[in-house]
C-alpha cells in the first residue's frame, strides 16, 4: 500500500457524517454495516462520530457496495480527512507504477487532471 | 471508562404529567413512530440524532454510540462539551440486545433516553462538575 498527497485541509469527522448519512439512505443498522465488514458496532460506531480514522479503502468500498452506491463520495472524504489518498500498489504493474509516482510527485496541473479524469471516465463509460 | 464513577442524575424539578405527556408526542412525532405503535429498539436508538432539546434558550442535539463501558454498565447519557451534543451510549451487549428485540435492553435505552430528554441542565451540570474535577 502507498499513499500520495492530494488535498491538505483535513476535515474531522466528514467521512463518518458521510458514512452514516449513506448507511441511513440505504436502511442499514450499525449492526448490520459492522456484520458485513467483519468489524465490531463499537468500531463503526467510532468512526461515524469521528472517534477513529475513516476505513481502508477496500472497506469503503465494501461498504458503498452494501449500500448500493458508489464509493467516490466516500473515498474522496476519507481521503480529505486523512490528507492523502491511499492506493493499493501490489498488483499494480510497472506502468501504473510510473504513473502513480508521477501523480505522487505533486506538480500535475489541472489541465492535466482534466485529461487524466477524461481517460478514466471514457473508460469507464467504455466498459459499461 | 476511567474517572469519576457516576452514581446517577438526580431530577432537580419535578414536571406535570402533562408536561411529561407532550415531550413524549414530540418525541414520537420527531422519530416518526405512531401513537400506539410499540417503540421498535435499534430503529429508535440509530434516530436519536433527529432529536433536539434546549438548555437556557440553547438548542442541544443528541448523539447516540456504542462503546466499551465499564463493566456491569448497559449504558449511560453524558453531555460532551467539545461537541455540544447530549450522547446517549450502550454497551455492545446492550446494542446486540436491541438488535434480539430483548425487552431489558430496550427498557435500557429508553431510560437514557429519558435522562436525555428531562435531564439536559443536570447532565450539563455534572459534566461541568466531573470536569473541574479532573
Amino acid at each position: 500500500m502507498t499513499t500520495f498527497t492530494r488535498t491538505k485541509q483535513i476535515r474531522k469527522g466528514e467521512f463518518g457524517r458521510l458514512l452514516r448519512q449513506h448507511r441511513k439512505l440505504a436502511g442499514k443498522t450499525l449492526g448490520q454495516v459492522a456484520r458485513k465488514l467483519g468489524v465490531s458496532v463499537v468500531y463503526v460506531s467510532d468512526v461515524e462520530r469521528g472517534n477513529r480514522a475513516p476505513f481502508v479503502t477496500p472497506r469503503i468500498v465494501s461498504a458503498a457496495r452494501f449500500f448500493h452506491a458508489g464509493p467516490e463520495n466516500l473515498l474522496q472524504a476519507a481521503a480529505k480527512e486523512r490528507g492523502f489518498f491511499e492506493f493499493d500498489v501490489s498488483a499494480a504493474s510497472p506502468k501504473a507504477m510510473q504513473a502513480l509516482s508521477g501523480l505522487a510527485r505533486r506538480d500535475v496541473t489541472d489541465d492535466q487532471w482534466d485529461e487524466i479524469v477524461r481517460i478514466l471516465n471514457e473508460h469507464k463509460s467504455g466498459g459499461e | 471508562m476511567s474517572g469519576p464513577r457516576l452514581i446517577g442524575i438526580p431530577a432537580i424539578h419535578a414536571r406535570s404529567y402533562a408536561g411529561l405527556e407532550a415531550l413524549a408526542k414530540y418525541l414520537r412525532k420527531t422519530l416518526r413512530f405512531g401513537k400506539d405503535q410499540p417503540l421498535p429498539g435499534v430503529e429508535l436508538f440509530e434516530n436519536l440524532d433527529r432529536i433536539t432539546v434546549a438548555s437556557s434558550g440553547r438548542k442541544i442535539r443528541l448523539e447516540y454510540a456504542v462503546n466499551m463501558l465499564e463493566q456491569g454498565v448497559e449504558a449511560v447519557t453524558r453531555y460532551c462539551p467539545d461537541r455540544g451534543c447530549i450522547e446517549v451510549v450502550l454497551s455492545e451487549s446492550c446494542y446486540e440486545g436491541l438488535e434480539q428485540r430483548q425487552v431489558r435492553a430496550r427498557f435500557s435505552l429508553c431510560h437514557e433516553l429519558s435522562h436525555a430528554v428531562l435531564h439536559v441542565d443536570e447532565l450539563i451540570q455534572l459534566a461541568n462538575t466531573v470536569k473541574l474535577c479532573s
